[in-house]
């Protein structure tokens, strides 16, 4: 009968209980999963798969191999978009509130590339809504960064630049980019990089965002196409200042907004005029 | 002169209560130029992004693109955040 192993289906004996299968196919796992749930000692010697369950095998600490971790990927997302996924080379303007999410949602994702550029270093203020932990403040934000994505992919390419972006370099920065994402809080530095980017590469789409502070209603945030290849995400009008901070909740909305953007820019659902 | 459309930046709206106006104009600094006598805003200042058509355009050379009739200008002025 066939059932899910590791989220891969197989063939295995009708009678088969989960402890032997664990002896054949994972004997050093110490978890066993079945259907979603967790067995004890007693359950592992007395169950035995119907067709179609599923079985996951865990060794507590092992990081799965790089092709045993695109193996779950295709399995969770289909081959088709797996493929277009992990050829993608995205790059992320700042790294901070928005970018560093974005990072890492496209880092679960498996996304082939991510080149990443902030001049800045993590403060203790930045935790309210950054995708940073306490015993990283006074890093390099790109630098730490790189290092929480290996955490969640480590087979995630990750290109990283600590340099202050300006129109000269954002043209060599990002010039292997198929999509870039403007995640900065400077208003000053989103106009700049739509400009300089744009300009050069008028093809490529950029994401952006506009109006994402505070905690207004939620819903507000959408998804817009304002040009050929500009997209923005946020309410067009929240901008940060006292009284109305970023915050981690609608930050996060925002950031994952453009991270949809970008799955479904590579995927094509969405295409540039 | 073309007659184009002019999709206003997010604070002319607030004051103007409207998504687009029309205005007739040679080219894209000619437009704006009118645009801030008209609406006492000041779009050679300020951090905005201008499209044409779709089109990024270049804040160096608006005097150099010409308009046709029928073409959308669109001024977008994003606020800070992220």
């Amino acid at each position: 009968m066939k059932i899910k192993l590791n989220e891969k289906e197989i063939d295995v004996v009708s009678d088969i209980n989960v402890l032997d299968l664990k002896k054949k196919y994972k004997p050093e796992a110490d978890l066993i999963i079945y259907n979603g749930a967790v067995l004890s000692q007693v359950q592992v010697k007395k169950i035995k798969p119907n067709p179609g369950d599923s079985v996951v095998l865990i060794k507590k600490g092992e990081i799965p191999s790089r092709r045993e971790l695109e193996s779950l990927m295709v399995a969770r997302h289909t081959p088709g978009v797996h493929e277009k996924v992990k050829k993608a080379i995205v790059g992320i303007a700042g790294v901070g509130g928005l970018g560093s999410h974005v990072a890492i949602a496209l880092a679960r994702i498996g996304i082939g590339k991510l080149v990443i550029a902030d001049f800045d270093i993590i403060e203790p203020s930045n935790l309210n809504r950054q995708a940073f932990n306490v015993d990283q403040i006074g890093e390099v934000k790109v630098k730490a960064l790189k290092e929480n994505i290996k955490k969640v992919n480590p087979y995630v390419e990750v290109e990283t630049h600590q340099i202050r972006l300006t129109e000269k370099n954002v043209p060599r920065v990002f010039k292997e980019v198929d999509i870039l994402v403007e995640a900065f809080d400077v208003l000053k530095e989103k106009v700049m990089l739509v400009n300089s980017f744009g300009k050069k590469y008028p093809e490529k789409p950029i994401v952006m965002a506009s109006g994402l502070a505070g905690y207004a209603p939620s819903n507000w945030i959408k998804t817009r196409r304002i040009a050929n290849s500009v997209y923005v995400v946020g309410d067009m009008e929240t901008a940060a200042g006292i009284g109305c901070g970023l915050m981690a909740p609608r930050v996060g909305i925002a950031a994952y907004h453009q991270a949809n953007l970008v799955l479904r820019l590579i995927l094509g659902e969405e295409k540039v005029k | 002169m073309s007659q184009i459309t002019v999709k206003v930046p997010v604070n002319l709206k607030r004051k103007i209560g409207k998504d687009n106006v029309s205005i007739d104009a040679e080219n894209v600094k000619d437009a704006l130029e009118k645009l801030e006598s008209k609406f006492s805003e000041k779009f050679s200042e300020g951090f905005y992004i201008f499209f044409l058509n779709g089109c990024i355009l270049d804040k160096k050379k608006l005097n150099q693109i010409k308009l046709s009739s029928g073409d959308t200008l669109h001024i977008f002025l994003p606020v800070g955040g992220g």
